[in-house]
């Protein structure tokens, strides 16, 4: 089996979030923890890691 | 992940060659103390750093940041683990090298000071705030200039195995050290500029 090149991979891995159905979004990260007030839910997507 | 094992193969193969060379007994004395500061401060503040990586892992709402995590926890284990393994070569000879296991839990007034920063900027705080106040005030802006200094006066002092270990450890270093960039530009972006410049004042000052 030919093994991909991280390229044609690399997005699919950094799409690993959901809309959680049985809990709130601050049940699964709560705010003491997980931080960043006032940053509005979409821009999370678009954190892009420079390397 | 092969090139992680390329580069634990390179420090820790320089450090077998040059074990007879008797660093400890030939050393500029002065170097030797830089040495056991070194390990002191560094080696557990690692792994606690390892543990700081896991928080990212688990609370962080950016999915890249969670898989840069993942490889940052294992990037400061190995620090961790290199960090202890190599002043341990030096434990026969002189007993003060063990403080690179110890140092973290003395109350010598110096270890206080650096423990109480550690903890406070890698333990305390929330995931955002503990990111840019360690990936990207005290990592990037910080060791990432420090330590490649300190490759350099370890080579001048004749010190390859320690010129080459931290060389390694920065090449780690500088890839995790990154996380905390893209969250500079978030918090800007969401008019939280104030914010994001008063966590790089407390790193930094």
């Amino acid at each position: 089996m030919a093994v991909l090149q991280r390229s044609d991979w690399y997005d699919l891995a950094r799409s690993t979030s959901w809309t959680p159905s049985y809990v709130k979004e601050d049940a699964i990260f709560p705010p003491e923890h997980s931080g960043g007030a006032g940053i509005p839910p979409e821009k999370w997507a678009s954190y892009d890691e420079p390397f | 992940m092969d090139v992680q094992r390329q580069k634990d193969a390179g420090a820790y193969s320089v450090k077998a060659a040059l074990e007879r060379m008797d660093l400890y007994a030939k050393g500029d004395p002065g170097w030797i103390s830089t040495l056991k500061e070194h390990y002191a401060a560094v080696a557990v503040v690692e792994y606690g750093a390892a543990l700081m990586e896991a928080r990212f892992v688990r609370f962080s709402k950016a999915p890249g940041m969670r898989n840069m995590a993942t490889f940052g926890m294992l990037d400061e284990t190995r620090h961790a683990q290199m960090q202890l393994y190599f002043p341990h070569e030096y434990i026969a000879k002189d007993r003060q090298f063990d403080w690179a296991h110890e140092a973290m839990r003395t109350d010598n007034w110096g270890v206080v000071a650096a423990r109480h920063f550690f903890d406070d900027m890698m333990m305390t705080r929330d995931v955002i705030a503990t990111s840019i106040l360690l990936n990207f005030a005290f990592e990037t802006g910080y060791t990432n200039l420090q330590f490649i200094g300190l490759a350099s006066d370890a080579a001048k002092a004749g010190d390859f195995t320690f010129s080459k270990l931290i060389q390694s450890i920065q090449s780690d270093e500088a890839r995790h050290a990154q996380i905390g960039t893209p969250l500079v530009k978030m918090m800007i972006e969401s008019g939280r500029k104030a914010e994001a410049q008063k966590l790089i004042d407390i790193a930094f000052w």
